[in-house]
C-alpha cells in the first residue's frame, strides 16, 4: 500500500464518532484499509467484523495484519460462518435445524442466530466477546443478515461498511438490503469515501468512474466518448481481448453468462482461463461420471471431461474414440503421436489406478494443437483424483466436495487472464478489464465491471453510449 | 465460581457418586472411610491449574484400569474471560432455578460450564468441557483452568507462602515480569541477598497478605510482613522468595497457623470468589480459632468479595456446633458408591446441643433425658462386660426432646444413613403414629418400656423394693420428704390412709400391697414436681441404682427391654455398618 493521505485520520474519527455509523465506500476508495485503521485507532479491545466472502476475509485479515494490529483485538469471519457458529452452538434456543446446512439452508442461520441473540445466553457470549462490530460490504446483505446485524447493534457500537451501487449479490428469493429505507434511517451517515486510491497511476481513469455515480444511481446513460474508457464496436470481442492480452498485467475479460464465459475462452484458444462458478457443479458432475463408470466407459468419461477443458481433443482423439466405438481395445490403436495417451488411456481401460486418469488427462494436454481453457476445473480435477488416491475418501465425488470446499475457503489461484462475470469477480482487481457485452448489464453490474480495471478500461457494446439494462 | 454439581466415576474408594452441593459453605463430614476426602482430591484434580497429574494404577476403583476414571464438575459463577466465543462461550450450560442442569441455558439459569476429566489407563489425563452438544467435549487448558479459581489447603499450606507457580502470593501479586528480571540478574550476582525496597511489586502483595491474615487469626509480630529469599538452595525463580515476618519466614509458623495463612492469601488473592477446598478445617488450630474460621468461612462464601464457595471435610464438634445445619453434609459409602446427604433442619438442636452424635455413627434417641442419664449409667455397667465404652463402638446418645419430637429426630439421623436406636416411653404414644413404622421401614430399631409405662413406672414395677426406697428418698432430698411422700399417698386412693412415714417397708406391713406401691411411686416419680428424675444427672443417678439390681430381676421387662439396648449396642456379630444401604 503506498503511503494515503492526511485526510485519512478524518475518516476513521468520522466513522468512530457515531455509535452506528454507514459508509459509503464507491470502489477502490480504500474501504478495507479505514475498517483497518479504525480497529488500529480503537487500539483495545476485541471487535468482530463481518463479511460476506472468505476473499473478504483474507482481505481484511491481511490489511489488519499489515498494519500490525494483534491478532486477539479482532474476528474477521464470514458472516454466514458467524451465525452458524453462533446458532449451531445452541441449536435448541436458536431453533436451528440442521448444523450442517447447504444451498437454501443457510436462509435459516441469521434468524437463528437473532433469536439467540434474544437470550440471556446469547448476549452474554457477544458482549463478553467483542466491544464493537464492523460489517464490510454491506450491499451483499439480504434482509435477514441486516436484521441480524440490527440485533447486535443494539449489544455494541456498528459500523457498516459499504456501497449500494456494487449491491449485485442477490440470491434468488432474497431480497438485499435497501439503502434508502433499511440502511441509512437505521445508521448515521459519515461523508463518503471519494479518493479513488485503486488509480492512483491513472487518476483520470478513477475520477471519471467516481463522476459516473450520480447518472448510474440515476439510471442515466454513460457516455464513453472523450473518457478514459476505450469503445469497441460489438462484434469485436475477440480482438479487443487480443489487444488486451499483448500488453502488461493481469486481465479480465467478462461476459453476462457462465456458459458464454466458456465459449468465449476457447475462442480465446488458451489466452484466457475460465473463472469456475463457486460451487463448480461441473466437477461434481465429472468424478460423479469418473464413479460410476469402468473400462472403456471410464476412457471415455476421461476424454469428455478433457473435451470440457480443451479445445479441439474429439478431434485429436479420433483414432482412440473410433477404436472405442467398434469395441477395440484402446491399445489396439497405432499412431506414434498419440502413443502416450494410448499407454495411459489404457490403464484407464483396465483399471489400474486413479492416477492413470490424471496421467491421460494431462497426455492429453500436450498433444500439439490442443490448448486447455478451463485450466481452474482442470486443476481441481488433478487435485480431486490426487486426493482420492492419497485415501481418506469414501469416493471420488466426496473427494472433489472437500478440494472445492477447501478452495473456497483459501481463495482460487491467481490466474494472469480469466474469462468470467461480475459476480464472480467482485473485490478481484485486474490491471486491465474487457467489458464483452457491456449492453447486457444493469447500471451495479455495469459499475462493478468498469471498476475492475485499475490500468485500462474497454467497452464492447452497440454504441459509446452506454444504456444500463433494468 | 460455585460449583453445582460433580459426578465421580471410579477414583480410588468412590466407585460412584452423584452430588449437587447446593450450597456456598458446605462441610463434609462422616466416617473415616467415607470418601470425603477423595471428594475434594477428585474436585482439586477436575479443576485444578495443574499441567498433569501424577497418578497410578491404585488410583483406579479397586485398581482395575479397565474403564477409566472419569471426573464432571459443573461449575456456575463463571469469569468473563472464560465466556468468549474462542474460550468456552459457544460451550454454556445453565442451572436452572430448580438445581438442574440444562443443556442450553434459559434466562432464569445461571451460566455454567461442565469440565471433564478422563484419565484411561494410559493414565494420561484429559481435561474438556463437555455438553451435549460439542460432543467429545472441547479441550480446556489449565490457563484456563486457572481461571476457575480452585484452592485446595491441605496438608501442605507451605506451597501458598512463597512466590511459586500456581501459589496463592503469585496470584495476589499479578504480573511477575519485572520481578523475574530483577531475580535472574540477583542469582548472576552469585547468591548476594537482596536488599529491601527492590523488589517493590512483592512488597505490595506482602502487605496485601499480611492485612488478610490477621483477619484470619494469625499473628504478625512486625508491622508488615516482607519478602526475601529464602535459605534453600537459590533459584532464579521467584518460588525461592517467601513471606517472612520479621527475620522468621512465615512457614516456619505453627501448621495451624501455615493454613490459616495459606486461606487469608487466597481469599485475597481471587477477587471472583476462589472455591476453596479444605480438608480437616479444625487441623492445627485451637477451638476459639477453629471457631473464627468456621464463622469467617461461613460468612465469606458466596459473599462478592468473598470466596465464591468453600467445601470443606471436618471431624470436628466445633465446627459443627458453628455452622447452620444446612451447611452440613453427611457422607456415605456402600461398596464405593457414594452418597451424600443434607440433614434435616429438625436436627438443628441436636447438633447444636450434642455435635457428636452427627461425627458417630449410630445413634440412641431417647424420649427424654432420664433415659440419657440411664443409658450413662448402664454405658458404664456395659463397659464392665464388653470392656469398651459406647462412644468408641461410635454409639451417640441423644435426646429427641418428647413423644412428639423424638420420631422425627431418629428419621433424621437414619436418613442421613446412621443406625438408630430409640428407646422411649409407652406410657403415651409416640407421635405422629405413622413416623414409627418408618423409622422400623428405614431399618431402625424402637425400643419402649412396655405396658404403658413410662421409664419410672416401669423401674418402680420392676425393680427390687429398696431401688423404689432409694427413689423416694431421693425425691425427698430434691423436693422434701413429707412433700414427696404426699405425691405418692395421691396416687394410693383407697390404701392411703394406711401410710405413715417414709419407709416402704412399713407401708407393707400396714397393708398397704406391694403392686400398689409400686404404681403409685412409679406415677408419683413421673408426674409430681416436674418428674423426680427428668434431668440427666438424676436419670444417672437412678441408672446406676438399677444397673446394679439388674441382676436380681434378670427376667423382668425392665432388665429384658435393657437387654435389648444391650444387644443392639453390642451386636453379636461385629457389625457396625449403617442399618440402610
Amino acid at each position: 500500500m503506498p503511503s494515503r493521505g492526511a485526510s485519512r485520520p478524518l475518516l476513521t474519527t468520522d466513522l468512530l464518532a457515531h455509535d452506528r455509523a454507514v459508509l459509503v465506500a464507491p470502489a477502490g476508495c480504500g474501504k478495507t484499509q479505514v475498517i483497518a485503521e479504525a480497529l488500529q485507532r480503537i487500539g483495545h479491545g476485541r471487535h468482530l467484523v463481518l463479511t460476506h466472502t472468505h476473499a473478504g476475509v483474507g482481505a481484511l485479515r491481511g490489511r489488519l495484519s499489515q498494519l500490525g494490529v494483534p491478532a486477539e483485538r479482532f474476528r474477521v469471519e464470514t458472516i454466514a460462518s458467524w451465525a452458524l457458529r453462533m446458532s449451531a452452538n445452541y441449536p435448541s434456543l436458536s431453533g436451528l435445524g440442521t448444523t450442517r446446512p447447504t444451498g437454501a439452508e443457510w436462509n435459516a442461520t441469521y434468524p437463528a442466530a437473532e433469536r439467540l441473540l434474544q437470550t440471556r445466553v446469547g448476549r452474554t457470549v457477544v458482549q463478553g466477546s467483542y466491544d464493537t462490530l464492523f460489517v464490510d460490504e454491506y450491499q451483499d446483505c439480504i434482509e435477514s443478515q441486516h436484521r441480524l446485524v440490527l440485533a447486535l447493534a443494539n449489544l455494541m457500537p456498528c459500523r457498516v461498511v459499504g456501497d449500494p451501487l456494487q449491491g449485485i449479490f442477490g440470491f434468488r428469493g432474497n431480497r438485499l438490503v435497501s439503502w434508502e429505507t433499511d440502511v441509512f434511517p437505521q445508521f448515521d451517515r459519515v461523508p463518503d469515501l471519494n479518493h479513488p486510491w485503486r488509480w492512483d497511476r491513472h487518476p483520470e481513469l478513477g475520477r471519471w468512474l467516481l463522476s459516473i455515480r450520480p447518472a448510474l444511481e440515476r439510471g442515466l446513460p454513460i457516455d464513453t466518448s472523450g473518457s478514459p474508457v476505450a469503445w469497441r464496436q460489438q462484434g469485436e470481442e475477440r480482438s479487443a481481448c487480443f489487444d488486451v492480452a499483448r500488453r502488461d498485467g493481469s486481465a479480465v475479460a467478462l461476459r453476462q453468462w457462465a456458459r458464454d464465459c466458456h465459449v468465449l475462452a476457447s475462442q480465446l484458444r488458451g489466452t484466457f482461463t475460465s473463472m469456475e462458478e463457486m460451487d463448480c457443479k461441473e466437477l461434481l458432475t465429472i468424478t460423479r461420471a469418473f464413479q460410476e463408470a469402468s473400462g472403456s466407459g471410464l476412457v471415455r468419461a476421461v476424454i469428455d471431461a478433457a473435451a470440457t477443458c480443451m479445445t479441439k481433443v474429439s478431434v485429436a482423439l479420433r483414432p482412440i474414440l473410433n477404436a472405442l466405438d467398434a469395441g477395440r481395445l484402446v491399445a489396439s490403436v497405432r499412431p506414434a503421436r498419440l502413443s502416450q495417451v494410448v499407454s495411459e488411456l489404457s490403464a484407464v481401460e483396465a483399471g489400474l489406478d486413479v492416477g492413470a486418469i490424471s496421467r491421460g488427462l494431462r497426455a492429453i494436454a500436450r498433444i500439439p494443437g490442443i490448448v486447455a481453457y478451463r485450466r481452474e476445473l482442470l486443476a481441481e480435477l488433478h487435485r480431486t483424483l490426487a486426493a482420492f488416491g492419497d485415501g481418506g475418501f469414501a469416493s471420488l465425488e466426496e473427494a472433489a466436495w472437500v478440494v472445492r470446499n477447501r478452495t473456497r475457503v483459501a481463495g482460487r489461484a491467481a490466474e494472469r487472464r480469466v474469462v468470467s462475470r461480475t459476480l464472480l469477480v467482485k473485490g478481484l482487481e485486474f490491471e486491465h478489464v474487457v467489458l464483452c457485452a457491456a449492453d447486457e448489464l444493469d447500471a451495479k453490474n455495469l459499475y462493478v465491471a468498469l471498476t475492475r480495471g485499475s490500468r485500462s478500461v474497454t467497452v464492447v457494446a452497440r454504441s459509446p453510449v452506454l444504456h444500463a439494462s433494468r | 465460581m460455585r460449583i453445582h454439581q460433580v459426578r465421580i466415576e471410579r477414583f480410588r474408594g468412590i466407585k460412584l457418586l452423584d452430588w449437587k452441593p447446593a450450597g456456598a459453605m458446605v462441610c463434609l463430614i462422616g466416617p473415616g472411610d467415607s470418601g470425603k476426602t477423595t471428594i475434594l482430591d477428585a474436585i482439586e484434580a477436575a479443576l485444578s491449574p495443574r499441567w498433569t497429574l501424577a497418578l497410578t494404577d491404585d488410583d483406579f476403583f479397586r485398581g482395575d484400569t479397565t474403564e477409566p476414571i472419569v471426573v464432571s464438575v459443573t461449575v456456575g459463577g463463571l469469569p468473563r474471560a472464560l465466556l468468549t466465543d474462542e474460550k468456552f462461550g459457544m460451550d454454556l450450560q445453565g442451572w436452572s432455578p430448580a438445581n438442574e442442569l440444562r443443556d442450553e441455558p434459559e434466562d432464569d439459569d445461571e451460566q455454567v460450564l461442565t469440565v471433564q476429566l478422563t484419565v484411561d489407563e494410559s493414565l494420561d489425563p484429559i481435561w474438556v468441557v463437555k455438553n451435549g452438544r460439542n460432543g467429545d467435549g472441547r479441550l480446556i487448558s489449565s490457563k484456563d483452568r486457572e481461571l476457575l479459581g480452585v484452592a485446595r489447603i491441605g496438608s501442605d499450606p507451605e506451597r501458598h507462602l512463597r512466590w511459586g507457580r500456581g501459589s496463592a502470593l503469585n496470584r495476589l501479586t499479578g504480573g511477575m515480569e519485572d520481578v523475574n528480571v530483577v531475580l535472574a540478574a540477583a542469582a548472576r550476582q552469585a547468591r548476594e541477598s537482596l536488599a529491601e525496597g527492590e523488589l517493590p511489586t512483592l512488597e505490595e502483595a506482602a502487605q496485601k497478605a499480611t492485612v488478610a491474615m490477621r483477619g484470619f487469626g494469625v499473628e504478625v509480630r512486625s508491622e508488615y510482613l516482607h519478602p526475601a529469599l529464602g535459605i534453600e538452595t537459590f533459584t532464579s525463580t521467584s518460588a525461592a522468595v517467601m513471606l517472612f515476618d520479621g527475620r522468621v519466614p512465615v512457614h516456619a509458623a505453627g501448621l495451624g497457623s501455615r493454613r490459616l495463612a495459606a486461606m487469608a492469601l487466597q481469599s485475597a488473592a481471587v477477587r471472583s470468589g476462589a472455591i476453596l477446598l479444605v480438608d480437616e478445617l479444625e487441623h492445627g488450630l485451637e477451638p476459639h480459632r477453629v471457631r473464627n474460621l468456621a464463622n469467617r468461612l461461613d460468612h465469606q462464601a458466596g459473599q462478592p468479595d468473598g470466596f465464591g464457595q468453600v467445601i470443606a471435610t471436618t471431624h470436628s464438634p466445633t465446627v459443627l456446633v458453628e455452622l447452620p445445619v444446612d451447611r452440613i453434609r453427611v457422607v456415605r459409602s456402600v461398596a464405593g458408591e457414594l452418597t451424600v446427604h443434607q440433614p434435616s433442619a429438625d436436627l438443628q438442636a441436636n447438633i447444636r446441643t450434642n455435635p457428636d452424635a452427627l461425627l458417630s455413627k449410630r445413634v440412641i434417641v431417647t424420649e427424654g433425658k432420664t433415659e440419657v442419664g440411664l443409658l450413662r449409667a448402664l454405658d458404664r455397667h456395659w463397659e464392665r462386660t464388653h470392656a469398651i465404652p459406647l462412644a468408641h463402638q461410635g454409639i451417640a446418645i441423644v435426646n429427641g426432646g418428647g413423644n412428639t419430637l423424638c420420631l422425627g429426630v431418629a428419621l433424621g439421623f437414619l436418613r442421613l444413613g446412621y443406625s438408630v436406636c430409640v428407646l422411649a416411653d409407652d406410657d403415651v404414644p409416640l407421635l405422629p403414629a405413622t413416623a414409627q413404622d418408618e423409622v422400623l421401614r428405614l431399618g431402625g430399631a424402637v425400643i419402649l418400656w412396655g405396658d404403658h409405662l413410662a421409664v419410672e413406672e416401669r423401674i418402680a414395677a420392676d425393680a427390687p423394693l429398696q431401688v423404689l426406697q432409694a427413689m423416694l428418698t431421693y425425691g425427698g432430698a430434691s423436693f422434701g420428704e413429707a412433700e414427696v411422700v404426699g405425691a405418692v399417698k395421691g396416687q394410693l386412693g383407697a390404701h392411703a390412709p394406711l401410710v405413715a412415714g417414709s419407709t416402704l417397708t412399713a407401708w407393707r406391713t400396714a397393708g398397704v400391697p406391694e403392686t400398689a406401691i409400686r404404681q403409685a411411686l412409679g406415677r408419683a416419680a413421673k408426674t409430681s414436681f416436674k418428674g423426680w428424675f427428668k434431668r440427666t444427672d438424676h436419670g444417672e443417678w437412678l441408672g446406676s441404682l438399677v444397673a446394679a439390681a439388674l441382676a436380681q430381676i434378670p427376667d423382668s421387662p425392665l432388665a429384658l427391654r435393657i437387654a435389648d439396648a444391650e444387644s443392639w449396642c453390642f451386636p453379636p456379630a461385629a457389625d457396625d455398618r449403617p442399618a440402610r444401604s
